[in-house]
């Protein structure tokens, strides 16, 4: 599917004819990116789309405040990061589980996951990503499976390249050594 | 991502020493069947049922419309009544319980659909509805207590439609009638 690029597709938002014409297009253009991340981050399906609706929700009612001073695809991308990690904040609240308990929860998701289309290795990957520490694995997710650029994962994660780069080695250093030790 | 980007990636990762094998080609969870095709929709349903369109006032303003409409149709069967009460005074004593009934079932029947129609044709087109109209009061009515019919008719369609006293007067939009 041929997507619009973002600068035509908030050209039409704001001074369009149909708003919500245009939302719909944003929403059909980010929906599977958006979703993988959160998917990644929160491992049950149920979770990720409840999380993915709320993300888009608030990006329809903070649309009309975008004034683009950063790019479309980062203002979503950093909307969905904050979202999902703070259901994974109130998850914890809620249940009070030290943060261990709640690592094993999404472990036993992933195990008990009928959508689950990986083979042994990546599974045995993304047991070794639910070890780390949360915003270790955002980081670790944006440039493994995002492929996404240390410049742009900055912007998202308001955090400087640098801290993002010794972020990364930790935890490809961390998930190999779990990996071995499977 | 560009091509570029996978590249250097991959570099990285062979820079590092790493085993990792790289970014799968296919993502490993998967999704419900068409749950992609479906998204957007719901999101959008999602919006409208936490954001609905506002509607209170329009409603009000159209209760308010028909009730004047109803009470100006009271009026004018109340003034038609008068006229052939006021006409038939001294000539007539009759109580018709039966046309009585038959007039309360038609105000309940009124509340409940609220069809303003009924009005005209009931004073203006029936003959019939004149004549139980004429029949249907007593001699003696005292209006006083018609006029708390009329009074406890409209809190009964306020209530129907779930709308207060304030809604009524503040309305001001259009709105069609659930």
């Amino acid at each position: 599917m041929t997507h619009y690029p973002d600068d035509e597709l908030l050209k039409q938002y704001f001074t369009g004819d149909n708003p919500d014409y245009a939302f719909n297009l944003i929403v059909k253009k980010y929906q599977e990116q958006v979703y993988w991340h959160v998917r990644r981050l929160l491992i049950s399906h149920d979770d990720t789309n409840d999380v993915v609706q709320e993300v888009f929700i608030k990006v329809w009612k903070a649309l009309k405040n975008f004034r683009g001073e950063s790019g479309l695809f980062t203002w979503i991308y950093r909307i969905a990061t904050n979202e999902a990690l703070s259901f994974l904040k109130k998850k914890k609240t809620r249940f009070f589980l030290p943060l261990i308990d709640v690592e094993k929860q999404l472990e036993n998701t992933l195990e008990s996951d009928v959508f689950f289309e990986g083979d042994e290795m990546e599974k045995s990957i993304q047991k070794a990503i639910l070890s780390l520490p949360e915003k270790q694995r955002v980081v670790f997710n944006l440039r493994y499976y995002d492929e996404m650029k240390y410049e742009e994962m900055a912007k998202i994660l308001n955090t400087s390249e640098g801290a993002l780069k010794a972020s990364y080695h930790h935890a490809v250093r961390k998930i190999e050594k779990y990996i071995k030790e499977d | 991502m560009n091509k570029d980007n996978k590249e250097n990636i991959k570099k990285e990762l062979s820079q590092m020493g790493s085993s990792l094998p790289g970014r799968p080609k296919k993502e490993p969870f998967g999704v419900p069947e068409g749950y992609f095709d479906t998204l957007p929709h719901k999101i959008r349903e999602e919006i409208s049922a936490r954001h609905p369109a506002p509607e209170t006032a329009t409603a009000a303003a159209s209760l308010k419309r028909r009730l004047v409409t109803v009470m100006a149709s009271f009026a004018i069967i109340i003034a038609l009544a008068i006229s052939f009460i006021v006409f038939e005074t001294g000539t007539r004593n009759g109580y018709l319980t039966g046309t009585e009934e038959y007039l309360d079932e038609e105000y309940f029947a009124m509340t409940m659909d609220f069809d303003r129609g009924f009005f005209y044709d009931l004073v203006l087109e029936s003959e019939m509805a004149e004549e139980e109209l004429t029949y249907g009061l007593h001699p003696d009515t005292d209006f006083d207590d018609d006029g708390e019919l009329i009074e406890s008719l409209l809190f009964e369609m306020m209530d129907y439609y779930e709308l207060s006293a304030e809604d009524i007067l503040l309305a001001d939009e259009e709105f069609d009638f659930p």
